[in-house]
């Protein structure tokens, strides 16, 4: 009886062992229900429905053992069931069992035998699984958040940002266009999609980590769609907006700082380079103006790109963007649309147009009529679109008391043609800007922002012969503020040489320029 | 639609890791292996067996 019973185990034990198998065979391949990206967004979603202003969560396969891992169990029990259940199901009635009472107690104890092995050996696959899986997404949570420690790290130390030159967005971590279907993947932290990599819905694989993926996928504005500058997230980001009214020289400050940026960094062997074709076209175009003398046109209204260059070489360069927009839109209501980048500005140059202060046309006048006919002189009040400016960062929330300013009075050349000789200091020039009946703009500057400085500048190509007044001088120092090398030794903002070669020892600490004696530019 | 390899690699380690688990039980009670003190159990259900499946029970 015993030896009876011992057998139908045995048999029982093979048919569950035969049993468990088939059903992982079945839940694992055959017939597994594999959740894809679209599915699991879509469960995401009706966990945390996506609010106004967040954007869907990326398309891309969930890592294993945090989603798939589950269903796989289920279907595989799912399998067991079902198998185990058809062997339940009699050929015959009921009565021809009961009939046949000894063959049908010997196939129920071999079918329970086989019941309680395929629930052993599930339960013992669902604790290997599940062991498996607890470990490996134990590891994985604690990876990524120490990969995700390191990239915001990063984005501290470096200042890192992703800034669109088209719509003046700007945030850490930009969207990016996957090679394979173009699909947008905005959000490439390491996380349930993927430590390292991530596999889009399309099979193609991603770098997780803006670190990363900066140099090896198209980088994407989360705002406007429009690609962004290569290396965008992952380098220093400086953005510098210069305004001032209508005809201040903002422009040519641009280009001639540009120019003057280029010569510096060339004499440091420091490279400077820009980031994609539409910043070098910009370039090219701004430096055939400064160093062909020709008169730049006048600024278009449309909404301005920024000129963005590339400081230094590698991960510790920096993209530099400069923003210009036309002096008329620094007046009136449009500016609250249209003039984004000085929300987003690091810091902010003001071009003064200095034939714009009445007393120094009335001087002028009686001096030399043709300086100020050369001069094109900016018709409005010097103080008006500063004062917009000003309104405008302080109705946005920007907090302009942890920002620099640099005041630059143009056209100094024209000036000194004129027999005005504007000095160099940044305190004499305030002073003279005070004496000139600019007063309440220099008390404003002071009050409103965390530093400002003076400068005189005349905008003229670095082969000229004198560099007196450097236009590069203003970038300069507000680079050198947000960590820029701009020399091969260290920076020191302190003890600058003052243009053109003339060391003024003893002279206050504010003078404006720089070192070295010029050079010809390399573009 | 693409499957990602991780997906293969985990089902084939957790079955992997089960067949090994299970063979060093089967080997453990055999009297085998890092789990050869099972083998004491086989040999105390084999005695069993032998004792009430005997002639003398016949």
């Amino acid at each position: 009886m015993l030896t009876a019973l011992v057998v139908l185990a045995g048999a029982g034990l093979l048919l569950g062992l035969v049993i468990s198998v088939l059903s992982v065979v079945a839940g694992l391949a055959l017939r597994a229900n594999v959740i894809t990206p679209t599915a699991y967004r879509a469960e995401r979603m009706k966990a945390h429905p996506v609010r106004t202003g967040e954007f869907w969560p990326d398309l891309a396969w969930p890592f294993y053992p945090l989603r798939q891992a589950r269903t796989d169990l289920a279907r595989i029990e799912a399998e067991r069931r079902a198998r185990y259940g058809k062997l339940w199901k009699w050929p015959s009635r009921p009565i021809v069992w009961i009939l046949l009472l000894p063959i049908s107690a010997a196939a129920v104890i071999c079918l329970l035998v086989a019941g309680l092995t395929t629930v052993l050996l599930g339960a013992l696959f669902t604790l290997v699984t599940v062991i498996c899986a607890g470990v490996s997404a134990a590891v994985f949570a604690v990876t990524a958040l120490v990969l995700r420690g390191i990239e915001s790290s990063w984005h501290r130390m470096m200042r890192a940002e992703a800034s669109c030159p088209h719509c003046y967005h700007v945030t850490a971590r930009p969207a990016y266009r996957c090679p394979g279907c173009s699909r947008l993947h905005r959000d490439l932290r390491p996380g349930r999609l993927g430590l390292f990599t991530r596999r889009c819905e399309c099979g193609m694989l991603l770098p997780t980590m803006v670190l990363r993926a900066a140099w090896r996928l198209t980088a994407i504005c989360q705002r406007c769609g429009k690609p962004l500058r290569v290396g965008s997230g992952t380098l220093r980001d400086v953005r510098i907006p210069i305004f001032g009214d209508t005809s201040a020289g903002k422009t040519r400050l641009l280009y001639a700082g540009l120019e003057s940026l280029i010569d510096t960094t060339s004499r440091a062997q420091i490279p400077l380079g820009f980031p994609d074709e539409e910043s070098e076209d910009q370039a090219r175009i701004a430096l055939d103006v400064i160093r062909s003398g020709r008169n730049t046109v006048k600024t278009s209204f449309a909404l301005p790109t920024a000129l963005t260059c590339q400081v230094g070489q590698g991960v510790g360069s920096t993209l530099v963007h400069l923003f210009d927009a036309a002096g008329e839109e620094y007046r009136g209501p449009q500016m609250q649309d249209s003039l984004g980048f000085l929300d987003h500005g690091n810091c902010l140059v003001y071009v003064l147009d200095p034939f714009s202060i009445g007393s120094v046309r009335d001087h002028m006048a009686g001096q030399n009529a043709t300086v100020i006919r050369l001069a094109h002189a900016a018709a409005g009040d010097p103080e008006t679109a500063y004062g917009e400016v000003v309104s405008r960062l302080r109705d946005n929330g920007v907090a302009a008391n942890r920002q620099r300013l640099a005041i630059v009075v143009s056209k100094a050349d024209l000036l000194a043609a004129g027999g005005l000789e504007l000095p160099e200091a940044s305190d004499a020039i305030a002073d003279w800007l005070m004496h000139s009946g600019v007063h309440n703009l220099v008390l404003s500057a002071r009050r409103e922002f965390a530093e400002v400085r003076y400068f005189a500048v005349a905008s003229l190509a670095a082969t000229e012969t004198t560099r007196t007044y450097d236009p590069g001088a203003p970038l300069r120092w507000l680079l050198v503020s947000r960590g820029v090398r701009l020399r091969a030794g260290p920076d020191t903002e302190s003890s600058p040489r003052v243009p053109g070669g003339r060391n003024r020892p003893g002279q206050g600490s504010q003078t404006n320029g720089d070192q070295g004696t010029p050079a010809k530019a390399q573009l | 639609m693409k499957m990602p390899p991780t997906f293969v690699i985990f089902r084939g380690a957790a079955a992997t890791i089960t067949v090994l688990v299970l063979l060093l039980l089967g080997l453990g009670l055999s009297g085998r292996g890092p789990l050869d003190g099972l083998g004491g159990v086989t040999s105390h259900a084999a005695s069993w067996l032998r004792v009430n499946t005997g002639p003398a029970n016949r």
